[in-house]
């Protein structure tokens, strides 16, 4: 497949993944669904995944800077991972204590969302990897009926 | 005080240990890669038993959860990997005959899941924690279902445009993700054994909240880091523009070249 047509499946592809979203997103709003407590959701789920994907990201800059030697590197990333994060979490809890959602303080928080966290990447974890498997018992189905 | 104590060392600090387990994994060394298979073995089980150990802290329900989904999970994975290593694969592992076996494992996979939202039948693992439903299974299924439907929905298209001859998997994703949308839906208007309608829409909206704020928080550490990666890459100079490398390079790439080749000498 040339590269026009490929950019432009990988586009729609990425609009299908949303669409599932968007549809009940639309339904949600027009159901009796408590609507108050998306935006702090999402803001703990952003700031959680930011957080640890950025320290993952932190310890292969390491590695990054000994195989180009460019030992500055890791420190560069770290800086810019740090302003960045600092301004999300100023510009998100800037309007009050609405990230705490149902807990007392912010250690609990904390905690909340690390849990929070496991629970929502097992069930996507759980999903993806289905999926893949799915893919290759059909594939591998259909080369077994052609035979 | 003594209850944190308790919770910190019998379900967060083996967590930590957990995931330092799952990070080792990423290590070259063999012998880190079998400590971290340790430690993720052995803080995933402290990890798993903390709903007996520390009952009293508000995060040990998570753990209740996923041992309660253990079963069905197994049932859909062990189904699907002798489904799929039992097809027409160069690195088939089981008798074609297993095949029906392996898919019927996974609808009953499946199907334990769902049955054990839709009824509350003793001889099914429980989803309730300190007499209410554990606040974990109103993340999980809503996540698992939204996240199954968008992947197989798109996974369906890709799969039917990236390659030949792939109606027959398209569909079947196509029908699949669709199926699992469905139970999304039937959640929004019919109360279960767990949840009413109202609480099913409000935690399918943290479910879409929190995917979001997943996929946000992923994409913005990927372009900060991409970002300090490139401030270096664009000062390297272009491939035309390197100088040639020397003998005693040229010998230390044979040797790594030499060292990396195996397979039949007659090959």
């Amino acid at each position: 497949m040339s590269e026009g047509p490929k950019q432009r499946v990988m586009l729609i592809a990425g609009l299908i993944l949303i669409l599932p979203s968007l549809v009940l997103t639309i339904v949600g709003t027009s159901s009796d669904a408590d609507l108050s407590r998306g935006f702090a959701r999402f803001a703990n789920a952003f700031l959680t995944t930011y957080t640890l994907a950025s320290i993952f990201l932190i310890i292969n800059m390491f590695r990054y800077s000994k195989s180009r030697n460019e030992p500055k590197s890791p420190w560069i990333g770290i800086s810019y991972a740090a302003i960045l994060g600092i301004l999300a979490s100023v510009l998100l809890t800037s309007q009050g204590g609405f990230l705490l959602e149902d807990n007392s303080g912010t250690r609990a928080q904390i905690l909340t969302n690390v849990v929070h966290f496991i629970v929502t990447a097992l069930a996507v974890f759980v999903a993806v990897a289905i999926t893949i498997f799915v893919a290759f018992v059909n594939i591998t189905s259909r080369n077994e009926n052609n035979d | 005080m003594q209850d944190e104590i308790k919770a910190a060392l019998l379900l967060w600090i083996p967590l930590a240990i957990a995931f330092l387990g799952i990070a080792m994994q990423f290590r070259r060394q063999h012998s880190l890669q079998n400590l971290g298979k340790g430690c993720l073995i052995l803080g995933g089980s402290i990890y798993l038993a903390s709903f007996l150990t520390v009952p009293e802290s508000p995060s040990a329900a998570s753990s209740a959860l996923i041992v309660a989904i253990l079963p069905a999970l197994l049932l859909i994975f062990v189904g699907l990997y002798i489904a799929t290593f039992s097809g027409d694969i160069p690195v088939r592992r089981f008798n074609p005959k297993l095949r029906p076996v392996g898919l019927l494992l996974f609808i009953s996979g499946f199907a334990l899941l769902e049955t054990m939202n839709w009824s509350d039948e003793p001889w099914l693992p429980s989803l309730l924690w300190e007499g209410e439903t554990n606040k974990y299974w109103l993340i999980f299924r809503p996540t698992f279902l939204l996240g199954m439907s968008s992947v197989l929905l798109c996974g369906s298209y890709v799969i039917k445009h990236m390659g030949e001859n792939r109606n027959d998997a398209s569909r079947n994703m196509f029908i699949l993700g669709i199926f699992s949308f469905g139970f999304l839906f039937l959640g929004l208007y019919t109360d279960n054994a767990y949840t009413t309608t109202s609480q099913f829409s409000t935690s399918v909206w943290l479910a879409t909240s929190d995917l979001f704020g997943i996929l946000a928080g992923l994409g913005l550490s990927i372009i900060v880091f991409t970002l300090a990666i490139w401030q270096y890459e664009r000062k390297r100079p272009g491939l035309d523009n390197l100088i040639p490398p020397s003998n005693e390079q040229l010998e230390l790439a044979a040797e790594v070249i030499r060292s990396n080749i195996g397979g039949e000498e007659n090959e």
